[in-house]
């Protein structure tokens, strides 16, 4: 078997279906039908305000412009789930329990809809919410009645195949909308995704932190070799990786995206040693610079940032 | 015409250097900054070590005029991707040699690329039989550094006993002589392979053209021409000639490179406004063996670099001799993933930008093809039919 593009670095399992679900939803997508031509949009990672300076973060939100319904949507990959458990009882009962848990999305009020859209300067105001689980149909096929259990009366189905051929349909539950709902018919197979365009996000939350930490990295030293930037302040990095092609997680808030930062410098810092404070406040330096004039340098400290965080060879 | 664009400009700001037969360069380099943007009076203060009264003068579309020491320097952008440096010896020598070395010193800016094909059909088109050329070629293929460079443990027995493949060897052959002479002089055993490589490290040819007019004109492979002598419009039309040579390659190249177009949101969100997906650039090199030696070599050029290769990277999977790499470029954060794999016994390539510019991925593709073997086929894949794509 020959070696094959991984993509690895474009992300996890998780973030693929999040393309895939985002993909009929995206007016760039033309490709049969899809959720966008009947007049649905779709955020991917939204974040939802409570008070008390909680939130809640699931992976999708869809709305219908035209009925003005909405959809809150959670991947359940379930990659995983059979490793750590022991009978297949087991199994059954974990999944059943994790589809019931996405019913903490019921908080998610009208308001925070809006408030949220109102960051991309939409005018929406929710006519009714309802709560879906996409689960691939491996899984599905495997665990239907566990899947059906959990989701009761309160959670939406819907099942995406992604092998060759890629659908999205639905297995559970009704929608509001009856478009929606013989939209997603599995009668009428669902809908069809278009191959290939899993890069219309390359990060989401739920990416490995290994790959957000080495990406960073990396984008900065590329960035600041090319500026010969020494010294640069906090303030600097979110423009410096969203303004620049490609941008690191654009689809998040800035306030959001900066904790990210923070978190990716301290490993920069007390981790890896490539960084530390400047003399002014919020500002840093690379400790050592070599690196910004010489390829062969960026490679070494790419290597052993690769090697420490187990990446790729070193897995 | 590129020509027709530039000439006029030459009129106003160096026509008295023409006047007095002085050397007028034409340095091109890849930029991925538009010129517009560059803080052109910054960089050559701080890149020219200058301390002589600099300024610019005038600031239009497509030019910028700076000063120095009374002496003008045109910069001319033929696209937003590259730029024209037009200048004379009148300035002084070391401010000439740093124009000329700009990209050494600014990360974002490249030699731009006149092929070694375009090259030998300006002298043969250009000159006449008794004109005398006088031809430069080296060449420097890629070797392994000691220190950095990452041999996998099944290879290390390979690399030891083959190690004279992975070291140094630059050759070089200078050759002055009358046009009529080039050929019989090549036929007569000169080295085959530096023939056949058309596309070396370095070439460099000076002519004596006859047509379209009389002029002494210097190409060199990294985008230099220089008029040295006599008609400067039978330079400019061979200016002309060498810029163009490069077209079809970079519009068969433009197909590839993604593009994604922006919304910006005051709350720091980002849509993607419109998008085009990549596609994958295949090469074969059809002279060379699919074996450890290829696989050392190219999985070093790709992550490793070298001093005139600002390429960086890691190894991502290594199968036996195939692997899979990430490769970086600074000059415009270009981002690829490569594989490397084998079809009929030669090596293949296949080269998915993640992100790049038609100038970075011009940049990646002639660095493979000076360093590794100018040998081979190119095809142009639409990403969804790519093995395990």
């Amino acid at each position: 078997m020959p070696l094959e593009f991984n993509r690895e670095l474009w992300g996890d399992i998780h973030t693929y279906y999040l393309n895939k679900l985002y993909s009929i939803y995206h007016k760039e997508t033309i490709w049969d039908q899809h959720l966008y031509d009947i007049g649905y949009r779709g955020f991917p990672d939204p974040i939802f305000y409570l008070k008390s300076d909680n939130f809640l973060t699931p992976d999708f939100l869809a709305i219908g412009m035209k009925e003005k319904d909405v959809q809150i949507i959670d991947i359940k990959g379930f990659q995983n789930i059979e490793k750590n458990l022991n009978s297949q009882e087991e199994v059954e009962e974990k999944i059943a329990s994790k589809i019931m848990k996405i019913r903490k999305y019921e908080k998610i009020n009208k308001n925070m809809i809006s408030h949220y859209l109102s960051y991309r300067q939409i005018d929406f105001k929710s006519n009714k919410e309802e709560i879906i689980a996409l689960i691939p149909s491996k899984i599905y096929q495997k665990y239907t009645k566990s899947i059906k259990e959990g989701a009761g009366n309160k959670i939406i189905v819907w099942v995406i195949e992604s092998n060759k051929k890629c659908y999205i349909w639905k297995a559970h539950g009704s929608h509001l909308n009856p478009v929606l709902n013989d939209f997603l018919d599995s009668k009428n197979k669902g809908i069809s995704i278009y191959p290939g365009r899993e890069d219309l996000i390359r990060f989401t939350r739920n990416t490995p932190k290994k790959i957000i930490k080495f990406c960073f990295i990396e984008k900065m030293m590329t960035y600041c070799s090319r500026k010969s930037i020494k010294k640069f302040n906090f303030d600097e990095i979110d423009s410096i990786l969203t303004r620049t092609d490609l941008p690191m997680f654009p689809h998040l808030l800035r306030k959001e995206r900066e904790e990210i930062w923070r978190y990716c410098m301290h490993t920069m810092m007390s981790r890896f040693h490539l960084i530390k404070k400047g003399r002014l406040r919020n500002q840093y330096e690379w400790d050592k610079s070599r690196f910004l004039e010489q390829p062969m340098d960026r490679n070494s400290i790419l290597e052993n940032i690769a090697k420490k965080l187990k990446i790729g060879v070193h897995e | 015409m590129l020509k027709e664009k530039i000439r006029p400009l030459i009129e106003r700001y160096l026509s008295k250097d023409v006047d007095l037969g002085k050397h007028i360069y034409f340095k091109h380099y890849y930029s991925s900054i538009p010129l517009e943007e560059a803080d052109l009076v910054d960089i050559l203060i701080k890149e020219l070590n200058i301390n002589s009264p600099i300024k610019e003068i005038s600031k239009r579309d497509y030019s910028r005029i700076i000063t120095v020491n009374g002496e003008n320097i045109i910069f001319y952008a033929i696209s937003n991707e590259d730029w024209l440096v037009i200048f004379s010896n009148a300035l002084p020598h070391q401010i000439c040699k740093n124009l000329k070395e700009l990209s050494k010193k600014v990360g974002w800016l490249l030699d731009a690329w006149i092929q070694g094909e375009t090259l030998e059909q300006v002298y043969k088109e250009y000159s006449s039989e008794d004109d005398k050329v006088n031809i430069k070629r080296k060449w420097n293929p890629y070797w392994i550094y000691k220190n950095y460079s990452r041999i996998p443990t099944e290879m290390q027995k390979f690399f030891e006993e083959h190690m004279d493949q992975f070291v140094e060897q630059e050759s070089e052959f200078s050759l002055k002589t009358p046009k009529r002479m080039v050929d019989k002089f090549f036929k007569s055993g000169f080295k085959k392979e530096l023939l056949e490589l058309a596309e070396i490290s370095q070439s460099k040819f000076e002519i004596h053209l006859s047509n379209p007019g009389d002029a002494k004109v210097t190409l060199e492979k990294d985008g230099m021409v220089v008029h040295r002598a006599g008609d400067l419009n039978a330079t400019l039309t061979v200016l002309d000639k060498a810029e163009n040579g490069i077209y079809p390659l970079y519009k068969e190249l433009e197909q590839i490179i993604p593009q994604k177009d922006y919304k910006y949101y005051e709350s720091g969100i980002i849509d993607i406004n419109s998008y085009l997906p990549s596609k994958i650039l295949k090469i074969k090199f059809t002279d060379k063996q699919f074996d450890e030696g290829a696989s050392i070599k190219l999985s070093n050029l790709l992550t490793v670099g070298q001093s005139d290769t600002e390429i960086h990277g890691i190894i991502y999977k290594q199968k036996g001799l195939e692997f899979v790499a990430y490769s970086y470029l600074v000059y415009d954060n270009s981002e690829f993933e490569i594989l490397f794999t084998e079809e009929s016994n030669n090596p293949v390539l296949y080269i998915r930008p993640i992100n790049t510019t038609i100038t970075g991925l011009l940049y990646l593709y002639r660095k493979l093809k000076e360093k590794f073997d100018p040998r081979i086929e190119r095809q142009i894949i639409d990403g969804q039919d790519v093995i395990g794509g």
